[in-house]
């Protein structure tokens, strides 16, 4: 865990300390910074290379890297990975490069891609990064392959080797229990988000624990995101719980080895600007391994809320017939005003869909929000808003909106009362 | 105010017995106690006479005093004590027992102070110690501090001693750690002696009855700490009648009372405290604030034949308890829950033996601070207890000797335990369990009239590191003239247990204790103190000394720690600290206060490196001022000047990524500073403050109300706490946050 100082904080504004004095200061000192998490698993290796503020600005229009955009990009830099357990890697000494042969591959400055495949990355195997940059300054790092000889999810007598078939979450009484089996490494991360969130940023849960076992309460509420991070921090009257029923979800465990469980567990503490466990020579940062696997989640919950159920929805939407199943929970039972999430599978705008739906109940009144993509074109997103009342009596009427909220179809709905996966 | 004498003839157990058995005993043994009239406060040192006799002895510690075989006739007997008005009284025929009180022979001061004048004579004239200032209830209950008095903040305006900031109570005392200082109540030590992450020490000001504060060179009685040792003695509840005492400030309010037990001869004193803004805030806002803290301490004192008994025991504990994500249909609570506190409990049996007295503690310490995310989402879990029990053999077989020996063990436990119940993960856990062993032998010779010689021996085996330290100290003092003297001491110290904390943090709520293991050193010290002290006839003093000391394989908090191997949390750490201490006390008069200034040199070493300590401030002025004011006022003013602390700036920030497994990506980063690898290589701007508080005193309903008014940094100056760094900006900036700034308090002491 990060440490944080907000106790100290709170005692200084309580005793009424005030900030002044903004003064100018002189440029600091730079320092090389790296992260290159290297995934035996992955076959395209990359390596970021920037630099510490200090005081000279920062350039973030130079393109992205994966995820994120650079501050300070060093650009130039040699940059190498040897596996030293493999004197005839076939790779040889690997070199990182800011332009990649794959024309798919984001570029920027800063961001160095290794050949596809290459480092040979063997379990137990040593690797050392070396990064010259232009100006002659170098950081080195050495790191060893981690790898597990099997990753388990188990939910309540019920286990998946991942990556596996799809497990049955019960969110208000099943804890998910994920192990991985070390060949060689240090301990587990796992991470829960959302596979179909189209349209929206990945939400993403992150914790990790030094051993190779961790549970997940199916209640756990996500202070993660409240605590962690500069961008995508959220308010704590915000926080939601890591998962809500109707929502399909990816669970991702991971190894990670010593020099990344570092990284992850370590920072500098606000006040102090110490603390960060940094193995790297010359620089700061990371050069650590990782593998991990992926497998899904279908998280329901007790039905216990009137409106909560399954519910068959057929007609036509911009001239085309569908036929879906909309399996349907409510995040705040017994509240007028609501989340809800709800699972739709059968026939759609594109063809057929097994995806989950976010969207609010008013009272008896929903709107769901249904994307697909087109199997044939990934880029081409469908997006049409379902809005209906569940409090009118069987059958009745759901009302399709387009983008543009214009109507664009209708579907009769009927209540299915015995809803699968209700019940486990 | 008349100059008066009150004599309370206390008729015992005699009253009842039979009036054969009265005329069959030609002798009896007189006990009594002698109190200041005042407020009741035992007095030691006073010399109790039957002239006609020639016979006489001294009162102890809680001014008791026995005379024995004393023949049943009627005697005059008198009462002498410097600063004290002597009385004579009559003891009848019949009488057993005395109860005494005497007035202060200063009229314009309280009887407390000029005790404590007295004691700081006596030390002079009669001990081997350099380096001890005592403070007594009325210089700590008067001195201006934030809300109410504070023991500690009291203790941190004498020379030698620097406090980093206004927001500890945490204080270095001769270059020392703040973790090198034994703190005790009544013999128990404390750990983590502080509310409110340091504001306010645990002490209750009301309820101490004197501190002894041993800046260096203490002597072999003391052990197991470094640097100094404060010494807070709580006072025994009154024995004549039941007293309530309180204050009312705008952060707390406490209460204490005391009195005797039927008529036992025990007394009791209990007392209590808690702030109640968590209240208000509730009651007039629709707003909440999570935090409150409450301590209570408490003594029961008897007497056993000669001797007495006494029981001490303290419960202190601050509580958040911060619903920080609040529930809600479909949303599980998460609730931030920490606590920090002590309870202690001590056991004191004195009692003459032979040609001395015998002291026997028995005592038990917990501080167990705990902080949780809630429900069973983190928990981490502190416990420190220990199990303590030592003698001290006071006697005096010849005129010029007076010798201690002594022996103890104490029995620490220190576990620490950080997991998640939610996860079912251990984050960490630890357990360091070092039991120490002492004796001590120390004789305090008067080698002749102007020169006394105070040798002396202490053993420590330690189990864990299983070590067998030896700690000689001895301490000289030869008087030139009745009023001058030149003083010395060296000594060798050890400490088995150490705290834990990143230095560079300017404040900490509490400590992380370990003990020595075998991966753990025990600590050294090595003291050297050479000065004088003058006094101006009995109301003024001067000391100077100079002093040298050394720490070797004390450590410092591995930042780089791993949380799955154990022994790796300390990395080693030496160092030096020189300076020179000037206090000049008047304590006596219209106008009491001192004058402290420090000169301080504090070197550290570690991992090849060598830099200042942060507490290496070169320069301490304290001017404390205690004087008639206006309105009829008493007045404190301290004035407080410190040179430039050092501190590690920041020399840039970075983003410290996050990593995702599911898409090989990098998303989300906290921006952190990032410091210079040399460590306190700057220094923050001088510190400067000036307190006042203005006391009155009337009396109403009879009892006595002491309203208060004080003003904390009176000049609202803006004295630097810690910088911030604004280094993504081109050109970079740094901004200051203040320490206290102009803090007006108000308040209202009563007693009744």
């Amino acid at each position: 865990m990060r440490r944080c100082a907000l106790s100290v904080l709170a005692v200084v504004a309580l005793c009424g300390a005030c900030e002044f004095g903004e003064t100018t200061i002189p440029d600091g000192d730079p320092i090389i910074v790296v992260h290159a998490i290297m995934r035996p698993d992955v076959s395209q290796q990359w390596i970021v290379v920037e630099q510490t503020f200090t005081g000279v600005g920062s350039d973030s229009s130079s393109g992205s890297i994966p995820g994120n955009q650079p501050q300070i990009p060093i650009s130039g830099a040699t940059v190498t990975v040897a596996n030293t357990s493999l004197p005839s890697d076939p790779c040889g000494l690997t070199q990182f490069t800011e332009s990649p042969a794959d024309p798919d591959l984001p570029v920027s400055l800063g961001l160095y891609w290794g050949p596809p495949d290459c480092p040979t990355m063997r379990t137990g195997d040593t690797l050392e990064l070396m990064i010259e940059t232009v100006g002659g300054h170098v950081v080195t790092g050495r790191m060893e392959v981690p790898g597990a000889n099997g990753m388990v999810l188990r939910v309540e007598g019920d286990s998946a080797i991942v990556p596996g078939p799809t497990l049955l979450f019960n969110r208000d009484i099943d804890t998910l229990d994920a192990e991985v089996l070390p060949e060689a490494g240090r301990a587990l991360q796992l991470e829960v988000h959302r596979p179909d969130s189209m349209g929206f940023p990945l939400a993403v849960t992150r914790l990790f624990v030094d051993s190779t076992r961790m549970t997940v309460p199916g209640n756990l509420t996500d202070i993660f995101a409240v605590i962690l991070g500069e961008e995508d921090s959220t308010d704590a009257d915000d926080a939601e719980s890591v998962f809500r029923a109707g929502r399909y979800y990816a669970v991702t465990l991971a190894l990670m080895d010593d020099r990344y469980f570092d990284f992850a567990r370590s920072g500098n503490v606000p006040i102090s600007g110490r603390g960060f466990v940094n193995n790297l020579t010359g620089g700061m940062g990371v050069f650590g391994g990782m593998v991990a696997e992926s497998n899904e989640l279908k998280v329901v919950g007790e039905v216990d809320d009137s409106r909560e159920g399954s519910y068959n929805m057929r007609g036509t939407v911009d001239g085309r017939a569908v036929d879906i199943d909309v399996e349907l929970y409510v995040v705040a039972t017994d509240q007028d005003t609501t989340a809800t999430s709800a699972f739709v599978s059968g026939q759609w705008f594109y063809g057929d869909i097994d995806t989950s739906a976010d969207g609010l109940f008013i009272g008896d009144d929903f709107e769901l929000t249904v994307y697909q993509s087109d199997p044939n074109d990934a880029t081409r997103l469908s997006a049409y808003v379902l809005s209906g009342s569940t409090g009118v009596g069987d059958p009745f009427t759901v009302d399709v909106y387009d983008r543009n909220q214009d109507l664009a179809g209708q579907l009769t709905a009927t209540r299915v009362l015995a809803a699968a996966g209700f019940r486990k | 105010m008349q100059r008066q004498s009150y004599v309370v003839a206390v008729l015992g157990f005699l009253a009842v017995l039979p009036a054969s058995g009265i005329v069959a005993q030609q002798t009896r043994d007189v006990r009594g106690q002698v109190y200041t009239l005042q407020d009741s406060t035992p007095i030691s040192g006073v010399t109790v006479r039957i002239p006609a006799l020639g016979v006489g002895t001294t009162t102890n510690a809680d001014g008791r005093f026995v005379l024995l075989r004393i023949p049943r006739d009627r005697h005059s007997v008198t009462f002498q004590r410097i600063g004290m008005a002597p009385d004579t009284v009559w003891l009848e025929s019949d009488q057993d027992s005395l109860a005494v009180y005497l007035e202060s022979a200063a009229v314009v001061l309280p009887a407390i102070e000029a005790q404590a004048q007295l004691q700081a004579r006596e030390r002079f004239e009669e001990i081997v110690q350099p380096s001890v200032v005592n403070i007594d209830r009325n210089t700590i209950r008067t001195l201006p501090s934030l809300a109410e008095a504070d023991v500690v903040k009291v203790v941190q305006l004498l020379p030698g001693t620097i406090a980093t900031n206004d927001y500890s109570v945490g204080f270095n005392v001769r270059g020392g750690e703040p973790d090198q200082n034994l703190i005790q109540m009544d013999g128990v030590t404390v750990f983590n002696p502080t509310h409110l992450g340091g504001l306010f020490s645990t002490f209750d000001a009301n309820a101490v009855e004197n501190v002894s504060f041993f800046m260096g060179a203490f002597p072999a009685e003391y052990g197991g700490r470094l640097s100094s040792v404060m010494d807070v003695d709580l006072r025994a509840g009154r024995g004549d009648r039941v007293s309530v005492r309180g204050l009312v400030s705008l952060i707390s309010s406490k209460l204490l009372v005391e009195g005797p037990i039927g008529g036992t001869g025990m007394t009791f004193l209990v007392g209590g405290r808690r702030t109640y803004a968590d209240v208000l805030i509730g009651l007039l806002t629709s707003e909440t604030m999570p935090y409150y803290f409450y301590d209570a301490v408490g003594k029961i004192a008897a007497p056993v034949g000669a001797g007495s008994l006494s029981l001490t025991g303290y419960l202190g504990r601050d509580v958040v308890d911060w619903p920080w994500i609040e529930d809600q249909p479909g949303r599980q609570g998460v609730t931030l829950d920490a606590s920090f506190g002590n309870k202690l409990v001590g056991l004191r049996f004195n009692h003459p033996l032979g040609r001395g007295d015998i002291t026997v503690d028995a005592s038990y310490t917990k501080s167990d601070p705990t902080f949780g995310l809630e429900p069973g989402l983190f928990r981490a879990d502190n416990n420190v207890d220990l199990l303590a029990t030592k003698f001290v053999w006071a006697l005096s077989p010849g005129a010029t000797h007076d010798v201690r020996f002594g022996a103890g063990v104490e029995n620490y436990e220190m576990t620490y335990d950080a997991g998640s119940e939610s996860l079912s993960a251990e984050f960490y856990r630890a357990l360091f369990s070092p039991r120490v062993w002492s004796a001590f032998v120390d004789d305090q010779w008067r080698v002749f009239p102007w020169l006394l010689l105070r040798p002396g021996v202490r053993v420590e085996a330690v189990e864990g590191p299983d070590v067998v330290n030896w700690a000689p100290r001895l301490g000289v003092k030869a008087f030139l003239t009745r009023d001058l003297a030149v003083t010395g001491s060296i000594g060798r110290y050890y400490q088995a247990i150490h705290s834990l904390r990143d230095q560079n943090i300017p404040w900490n709520m509490i400590d992380f204790w370990i003990g020595a293991d075998a991966n753990t050193p025990v600590g050294r010290s090595d003291h050297l103190v050479l000065g004088f002290e003058r006094w101006f006839s009995l109301e003024m003093s001067l000391s100077i000394e100079g002093y040298y000391k050394t720490f070797d394989d004390i450590v410092d908090y591995n930042l780089d720690e791993d949380p799955s191997v154990s022994g790796d949390e300390t990395i080693p750490m030496e160092g030096e600290a020189w300076g020179i201490d000037f206090l000049l006390r008047k304590h006596l008069g219209r106008f009491t206060g001192w004058v402290a200034y420090s000169l301080t040199k504090v070197d550290r070493r570690s991992r090849g490196n060598e830099f200042p300590a942060v507490h290496d401030r070169r320069h301490t002025v304290n001017l404390i001022l205690q004087s008639p004011g206006p309105l009829g006022s008493d007045m404190s003013v301290r004035f407080g000047y410190g040179s430039p602390l050092p501190f590690t700036p920041f020399v840039g920030e970075w983003n410290h990524r996050y990593y995702y497994a599911a898409d090989h990506s990098l998303n989300d980063f906290d921006r952190e500073p990032i410091a210079s690898p040399t460590l306190n290589s700057s220094r923050y701007p001088y510190y400067g403050r000036i307190d006042i508080s203005f006391w009155w005193e009337t009396r109403k309903w009879g009892g006595i109300l002491r309203p208060y008014v004080q003003l904390v940094n009176m000049l609202n100056r803006k004295n630097v706490f810690l910088y911030t760094y604004d280094y993504t900006t081109a050109p970079a900036t740094r901004s200051a946050i203040s320490q206290l700034p102009l803090l007006p308090t108000v308040g209202v002491e009563f007693i009744f």
